[in-house]
């Protein structure tokens, strides 16, 4: 336990410094060319006029009183993550039950050697991540204009954005379920069973225990894919969350926003490693 | 994959030769299948050129990642031996606790004064190579104990020519499939830098494409559509090579 403490800790520091090095260390002055900018005007503007991060020492002591500083609008930055992550911790744990459900469906129904299903989910996984829900949201607008309706999609956008972001999730958490419960059915245990004359949905009942013990170390991977989704799906289907202060505090350059963002991420993830660690311990134990 | 090869090549030959310019925001027509965008340019015929010049970066950054990846993973070997695939497995870690994409555009927003094509660059390369460090390092931390690399070792073949000559060559059934994910990310980065809106507008590149396909998605949807089929189009291709790349295994000797 002291160790799941400790490791969580220290990644979630980890991910702060390697985020806060980044920001302040590379936009050196003597290495941008005359003459040239990247950014629009405003963003630059922006950028130009941000007031520079404190010491590493301050911001870290900020960290553990809870003050994680001010955005460019002097809102306080714990302030922004609650009501952002008020809104977005509900769509990722529709986004995990929906991979759950997928989990389920890949390891215990039809077969684990199909190739359809497979050639889909590795298709649907390089595919980047804001594809999905720039399709899903021009399908609607454009269905909304065509049937002569209002431009506001309400709780369409909420379904949209929850679906296409869980995409990416799903498809991971496929491949992985097909190839761990075809590795568990040609053990020796699964082959025990099968001489004893048991059928394939009992010797999948037998191994149930087995697969999602196997399954939850590739949590991490399932969620912070997961998230990577969301974030381009709340921003594009305009939805107050973590997505969305994600891209606002990128375009304008809002630095102690970014820290926390980072931290809030960091955060999610690690807790989420350590409830799957938790899981699979017990379910090794039991 | 021939079937592919000859798609890839009459998309590549329409967007080239088809009438590119015209007059602003025409209608679909016999010439101009989706239409024209607010400068002129044919729907289709921009889609495919942008992403032909998206496809060109993102191949500059698979040959930097992946070269740079090797030349770490050789220091790292050489200097730090099993140590160095412990640092390397703890700043994974740390990295894989925000997705990459938030690590990219941290770096990105770090360089918003420096030129599109430099920012987009150092924040891919700074992003994305520690990942495939960790992975190179796995690859050759698993090929070093092979039998042929001792038996170069006990030879006097200087751990140089073994990392370059031996365990590189071998570690391609990893490589191919790794440069072409690498590429796909690349092209990936390049329409999200594009969403968050940095560039000019009139850029003929996937990412300005993207935001621009957004902005009008309601009075002119056709720009959406381009930009969404070409996308599909190359990661078709790309996922088809990916998997051609899987399927061979190269082994190298040599003495």
């Amino acid at each position: 336990m002291l160790r799941w403490v400790v490791l969580f800790v220290v990644s979630v520091l980890g991910a702060h410094a390697l985020a806060y090095w980044l920001v302040t260390a590379l936009p050196d002055p003597s290495l941008v060319l005359l003459g040239f900018f990247s950014g629009n005007e405003a963003a630059l503007d922006v950028a130009r006029s941000r007031t520079a991060l404190p010491p590493y020492g301050s911001v870290v002591a900020g960290l553990f009183s809870g003050d994680l500083g001010q955005t460019l609008d002097n809102i306080p930055v714990i302030v922004e993550l609650s009501n952002a992550g008020a809104h977005s911790v509900p769509r990722i744990l529709a986004v995990l039950a929906i991979v759950t459900l997928i989990a389920r469906h890949a390891g215990f129904r039809g077969e684990t050697d199909g190739v359809r299903g497979a050639r889909i989910a590795e298709f649907l996984v390089f595919v980047p991540a804001f594809v999905f829900p720039l399709t899903v949201f021009g399908a609607l607008q454009g269905s909304m204009v065509l049937f002569g309706r209002s431009l506001d999609i309400g709780a369409l956008a909420q379904l949209g954005c929850v679906a296409t972001a869980s995409i990416g999730p799903a498809a991971l958490t496929y491949l992985q379920s097909r190839r761990v419960m075809s590795i568990l059915l040609d053990s020796q245990y699964a082959q025990h069973l099968r001489s004893l004359g048991a059928d394939h949905a009992e010797i999948r009942s037998h191994v149930a225990r087995n697969y999602y013990a196997e399954l939850l170390p590739s949590f991490a991977k399932i969620l912070v894919s997961g998230l990577g989704f969301l974030v381009f799906a709340e921003y594009i289907f305009d939805l107050p969350g973590l997505g969305k202060l994600t891209m606002l505090a990128i375009t304008r350059s809002d630095l102690p926003m970014i820290l926390g963002i980072v931290i809030a991420f960091s955060l999610i993830v690690n807790a989420g490693n350590i409830v799957a660690a938790a899981m699979q311990r017990r379910l090794i134990e039991y | 994959m021939r079937r592919a090869l000859a798609c890839l090549c009459a998309v590549l030959l329409y967007g080239y030769l088809w009438p590119y310019e015209s007059d602003p925001n025409l209608r679909p027509s016999a010439i101009h299948w989706l239409g024209t965008d607010e400068f002129g340019r044919d729907v289709v015929v921009s889609a495919i050129r942008a992403t032909v010049n998206t496809a060109t970066t993102a191949s500059g950054l698979s040959i930097a990642v992946i070269a740079l990846s090797a030349l770490i993973v050789f220091a790292a070997a050489a200097v730090a031996g099993a140590k160095g695939g412990r640092a390397a497995s703890f700043v994974l870690s740390v990295l894989e606790s925000c997705p990459l994409i938030v690590w990219i555009f941290v770096i990105v927003s770090a360089l918003i004064e420096f030129p599109r094509f430099y920012a987009i660059t150092l924040g891919f390369v700074i992003a994305v190579v520690p990942v495939f460090v960790a992975i190179l390092y796995g690859e050759y931390a698993r090929l070093s104990s092979a039998d042929f690399v001792q038996a170069a070792r006990c030879s006097g073949v200087s751990e140089r020519r073994i990392f370059f000559l031996y365990i590189l060559p071998n570690a391609s059934a990893v490589l191919f499939p790794l440069s072409i994910t690498v590429f796909g990310m690349a092209i990936a980065l390049d329409g999200a830098i594009g969403l968050v809106g940095m560039g000019n507008r009139s850029e003929l590149d996937l990412g300005i494409m993207l935001i621009r396909a957004r902005e009008q998605l309601l009075t002119n949807p056709a720009v959406a559509l381009g930009v969404s089929g070409a996308l599909l189009l190359l990661y078709w291709v790309l996922h088809l090579l990916r998997r051609v790349a899987e399927r061979r295994t190269i082994s190298i000797v040599s003495l």
